[in-house]
């Protein structure tokens, strides 16, 4: 499962990695064609991250026929219009004169449709602001603590400026009390001791970053770079955590010593930190109070990793967590050495600038969590990614990935044809390994892999 | 095809599913098409192989090795048609790997077209990403904004009856084209739209998103309040699946120039097999397919065919979600010795992030057969939330109107006591080392009710025969009923509660040539009658007045059942089914039902015992709902 880059030469091999780095929406690409690039070099950005679309039903408003929408229009499609700037009027004159319709909100008119009568608006989030608390307990005329209760809209939600988030009583308006947005954003906090609502306005300009040293070769149109570099790449078998980058600090010796608190000093802060087999309870939390980037260790105690980086795994697709700390398990779960000879490699590269991420979705298009360390000025031979052969013959090299023999090592002695009886009782193609300890295993064969 | 069936001597079939391909190889033996042999591999969609080419290959390479024969030539081609000993007639494939299908469902009303178009996409084999519908709580902006969201691989788009109003169906519209969406694997192609709604809208949906969608038209699925009409979108989304989805996947390309028929995906071959066996056997059916990544359930009651998919209750992939979902609780409750959770999560887990092993030792077998009965238990409750029915609308006026119109939305069809039989499938329970696990393990998390037949699909072979019905159904037919359905027996389970001990009531067992057999039964007991394969007998059992069989409380009925590999399963341990809370009673209980069905190999499991004791302070067992989140962040 670990891609080993293990050499005859040296302890790892150095390969072209390309890395495309694009963004969600089309936006405004930053670097040329043979920039160099550090990990933290903004490639491409969307100018303005697409705000909350308001979708007015314009015809109605004015009290119009749909399809006579665009004639009543003032702006078109694609103009900016501000907050309380009429942006359509009726044709017809009413009692009252004609109606305008003005533009509930910042933003810029992106459809007019003749056939429902709505216009799309969509909202405008230039910069980050700070979030705003009101009290809406106040406006409700209600008890903090019963605010909980008559909320509308929870935590985590999107809001637009002016929704009523909040309703007290039932029935015709005149029997109840609402409470109204002041700006459009998320809901971050319900407060039942002060009465108080938090909206945030997580609005950043999204961006996206080189993510390793390299140099662009490629450009995307309105997209992103491709950016390349040689460099030594590891995967990993399950990650948690974002993309990072930072200098890769080995702390252990040994390939099968356990990663323990003692070993995670206050210096290591903005590292990434290499264990060998397990990392104890204490040592994962030690990494992220100390504020490591990244830790890379053989295994860890599934239960630990959700309680304590408080993630949900169940679906096995993760890269999108918010943490600080990218952890990258080379081997999996419960106690296990890492392979050895990627413990070397990394023991090789220790003091280096990496580049790591977490994401790891196990499912078919698989994407393992990576371990990226750039050589830009390397002049030497360039390895060509090896496809690992299929086939489990005799003499080869293997390594049992599941009970009872997990984590041993061994050589294939023979292949057996017909499929043979386990302890389950269930008849399942099968091999005999020689393990290390000089004991002769029958494993069935998925419970194998190439060492 | 007709005049080359005749000729067909041997078939072909794979599975390319998300954990394993398989592939089967049928035969003409004197009159009869029977099965051959089957080779499973691992599918190889994901990297260092990234071509499912090489599994479905070296699956067949497997039948090769069994068999001693040639099916693939130097070049690593199908010989084609079969000549003297080497080569096969005919080849035909199913796939569910490279994430299956996912679609984004919109319709207008959340109760009617909405809720139909989900059921068409899922009876396409689909996994749903979300619905949208105009009453769905959402504002025009927050669909608009979740549409963008989501990389689906088609849409599928319904609402209105025949003749009735365009206008919301041009709001929806235009919402979509407003989102914007982009399809799953980049945009060298336009997104796929399925517009099955309101034919008096067609021409709109087109004017409206024509530019910007692949616009595909297919008959109104809810024609009118009272009507559904699945069959033509679902086909529409198998054609699509095929040209758009499919052909984007690595290696799928060189696979669907193989094939003599379209490949299917797999799950729309299940519940083509299940929609045939019902109709042959007259009979309400339930059958489910528990696979590495989702769970999928199909129901035929009464005519009315449904599949539902768990897309993250599996056996691998998903196995962890299994966990957090059911909680250590309802899992551990099925295992009959003392675990210690953080091992046994870490065992769980490394099996989602080494999704092919199987499990060596009979712990860990159990462990996974206790995990399956949650992962069951679970897709079955979302199963029977969705399997609804269109009743015949009523219009009357009044405060009866109401009444009526709610019933458009659909009437909950599935009835446990109404069930004739109950067939499994998918690793776990097919591939399970005795077939008496396989019955405890749909018996634990379906809780027939009534007079029930249990089976399984012997060696996973409903997805291929699924695909063959498409083209032979004759052969699929007598495959299915010779080699694929291994009849385990049946369950016969009173509904009521009871305590333990408590008479139930009584059952006579007639089986022709052997002496009638009397049985008072007990509440809380597991029994287990010899009745075997192809046999019937005759059973009357007189019910005590709380207990109730299918004829109503109290009341005797007498039925044919039909024997299998287990036999006649008597299951008076209640209905609803509650597991004892005290760890001591429940291990008891589980290690008497081990031995009574003869389910596992005591000696092993009483190893396990010694080894691992049950821990006084365990507390509480079973019952308890909720996940394993809401354990761990426990106040």
């Amino acid at each position: 499962m670990v891609s080993c880059p293990s050499s005859s030469n040296g302890r790892y091999v150095v390969e072209m990695v390309k890395k495309v780095r694009k963004l969600p929406l089309p936006g405004e690409v930053l670097a040329a064609k043979g920039d160099q690039v550090e990990p933290d070099t903004i490639v491409a950005r969307i100018a303005l991250r697409p705000g909350i679309p308001w979708v007015l039903p314009a015809a109605r408003l004015l009290g119009i026929e749909p399809e006579l929408l665009s004639k009543c229009m003032l702006k078109k499609i694609g103009d900016r219009v501000k907050t309380k700037e009429v942006i359509a009027r009726s044709t017809e004159q009413g009692l009252y004169g004609r109606k305008d319709l003005e533009a509930p909100t910042d933003g810029i008119i992106e459809d007019i449709s003749d056939r429902s009568g709505r216009i799309v608006l969509r909202e405008e989030f230039g910069r980050e602001e700070p979030p705003i608390s009101f009290d809406c307990a106040f406006e409700l005329k209600c008890k903090p603590k019963d605010l909980p209760k008559y909320m509308l809209r929870t935590v985590g939600q999107e809001v637009k400026r002016t929704q009523i988030i909040a309703k007290k009583g039932e029935g015709a308006a005149f029997f109840s009390v609402t409470a109204r947005t002041p700006v459009s954003g998320v809901i971050a906090e319900v407060n039942d001791t002060t009465g108080y609502v938090t909206i945030a306005r997580p609005f950043k300009q999204v961006t996206v970053n080189a993510y390793m040293r390299g140099t662009v070769t490629e450009i995307i149109p309105h997209r992103g770079v491709v950016v390349e570099a040689p460099a030594v790449r590891v995967n990993g078998v399950f990650g948690v955590g974002r993309e990072t980058h930072g200098p890769l600090k080995v702390l252990v010796d040994r390939a099968d010593e356990v990663l323990t608190k003692d070993l995670i000093t206050e210096d290591l802060e903005g590292k990434i930190i290499i264990g060998g087999a397990f990392i104890t309870n204490d040592a994962l939390a030690q990494a992220l109070a100390v504020g490591c980037r990244g830790v890379i260790t053989g295994t860890a105690n599934y239960l630990n990793i959700i309680r304590s980086l408080g993630v949900k795994l169940g679906v096995g697709i993760t890269g999108q967590e918010d943490i600080g700390t990218t952890l990258i398990l080379m081997e999996g779960f419960g106690h296990l050495a890492m392979h050895e000879e990627v413990f070397q490699a990394l023991k090789a590269l220790d003091g280096l600038e990496a580049s790591i991420n977490g994401a790891t979705q196990i499912r078919a298009g698989a994407i393992r969590p990576e371990i990226i360390v750039p050589f830009p000025g390397y002049q030497g031979e360039l390895a060509t990614p090896q496809k690992i052969d299929e086939e489990i013959t005799v003499g080869l090299r293997v390594r049992i990935i599941n009970e009872p023999y997990f984590g041993a090592t061994g050589t294939v002695v023979s292949v057996p044809r017909e499929a043979q009886a386990v302890e389950t009782g269930a008849r399942v193609p099968v091999l005999e390994v020689k393990l290390a300890s000089g004991e002769t295993v029958v494993v069935p064969r998925p419970n194998v892999e190439v060492f | 095809m007709a005049s080359g069936e005749n000729v067909i001597q041997s078939i072909l079939a794979t599975d390319v599913g998300s954990t394993t391909t398989k592939a089967i190889l049928i035969e003409k033996r004197g009159d009869e098409y029977r099965l051959i042999t089957r080779g499973e591999m691992p599918t190889t969609v994901e990297v260092p192989w990234e071509n499912v080419m090489i599994g479905v290959r070296k699956s067949i390479r497997r039948v090769e090795e069994l068999l001693q024969r040639r099916i693939l030539d130097q070049s690593g081609k199908i010989i084609r048609p079969k000549q003297g000993d080497s080569g096969v007639d005919y080849y035909v494939s199913t796939s569910s790997a490279g994430g299956g299908l996912q679609m984004m469902v919109a319709g207008l009303v959340r109760e009617i077209s909405a809720s139909s178009a989900n059921r068409a996409a899922l009876g396409a084999g689909a996994v749903v990403l979300d619905v949208i519908a105009v009453d769905d709580g959402r504002s025009a902006s927050e669909q608009i904004t979740r549409i963008t969201e989501l990389r689906p691989d088609i849409i599928l788009l319904s609402g209105g009856v025949d003749g009735g109003s365009v206008t919301y169906i041009a709001a929806m519209t235009e919402t979509l084209i407003q989102a914007n969406p982009q399809p799953r694997f980049g945009g060298t192609y336009k997104l796929p739209l399925v517009f099955a709604g309101n034919r008096d809208a067609q021409d709109m949906v087109l004017a409206i998103a024509g530019n910007e969608l692949d616009i595909h038209i297919c008959e109104n699925l809810r024609p009118r309040h009272d009507v559904e009409n699945l069959g033509p979108a679902r086909e529409a989304i198998h054609d699509l699946f095929m040209n758009h989805v499919m052909a984007q996947a690595p290696g799928y390309g060189e696979l669907m120039k193989w094939v003599d028929v379209t490949i299917m995906p797999t799950p729309g071959a299940v519940g083509r097999i299940i929609s045939v066996m019902a109709e042959q056997y007259h009979a309400n059916i339930i059958g489910v397919d528990i696979g590495g990544a989702t769970t999928d359930v199909f129901s035929s009651f009464e005519g009315i065919f449904t599949r539902t998919v768990s897309a993250n209750l599996g056996m691998s992939y998903s196995i962890t979600n299994v966990l957090e979902e059911a909680g250590f609780d309802n899992i551990l409750r099925w295992v009959p010795f003392g675990v210690d959770e953080e091992r046994i999560s870490d065992w769980i887990a490394n099996k989602m992030v080494r999704p092919t092993t199987i499990p060596q030792t009979l712990k860990h077998l159990m462990l996974e057969q206790a995990l399956a009965r949650e992962a069951l238990r679970l897709s079955f409750a979302h199963h029977k939330s969705l399997a609804r029915k269109v009743e015949k609308e009523v219009i009357s006026a009044g405060w009866r109107t109401q009444q009526q119109m709610f019933k458009s939305a659909g009437v909950e069809i599935i009835e446990m006591v109404k069930l004739d039989m109950l067939v499994g499938s998918g690793g776990v329970l097919s591939h399970a080392p005795r077939r008496e696990q396989a019955a405890m393990m749909l018996l634990d998390a379906f809780l027939p009710e009534g007079i029930t037949q249990l089976a399984v699909d012997s060696i996973f072979m409903m997805p291929h025969l699924g695909v063959l019905s498409t083209t032979h159904p004759d052969i699929a037919a007598e495959v299915f009923d010779k080699d694929c359905l291994v009849r385990l027996g049946t369950a016969i389970a009173p509904v009521g509660k009871g305590k333990d001990g408590q008479p139930v009531g009584h059952m006579k067992l007639e089986i022709p040539g052997r002496p009638v057999i009397d049985h008072a039964i007990t509440y809380g007991e597991l029994r287990r009658f010899e009745l075997g394969v192809g046999q019937k007998a005759r059973v009357t059992i007189t019910p005590k007045p709380q207990f109730d069989l299918g004829e109503g409380k109290g009341k005797a009925i007498t039925a044919d059942v039909e024997g299998g590999l287990v036999g006649v399963i008597l299951d008076a341990r209640g209905r609803p089914f509650e597991m004892p809370t005290d760890s001591r009673a429940r291990v008891k209980k589980l290690t008497e039902w081990i031995e009574t069905l003869n389910v596992y190999p005591l000696e092993y499991v009483r190893l396990y015992q010694e080894e691992h004791r049950v821990r006084d302070v365990e507390g509480e067992k079973g019952g308890r709902q909720g996940g394993l989140m809401s354990k761990l962040f426990k106040r």
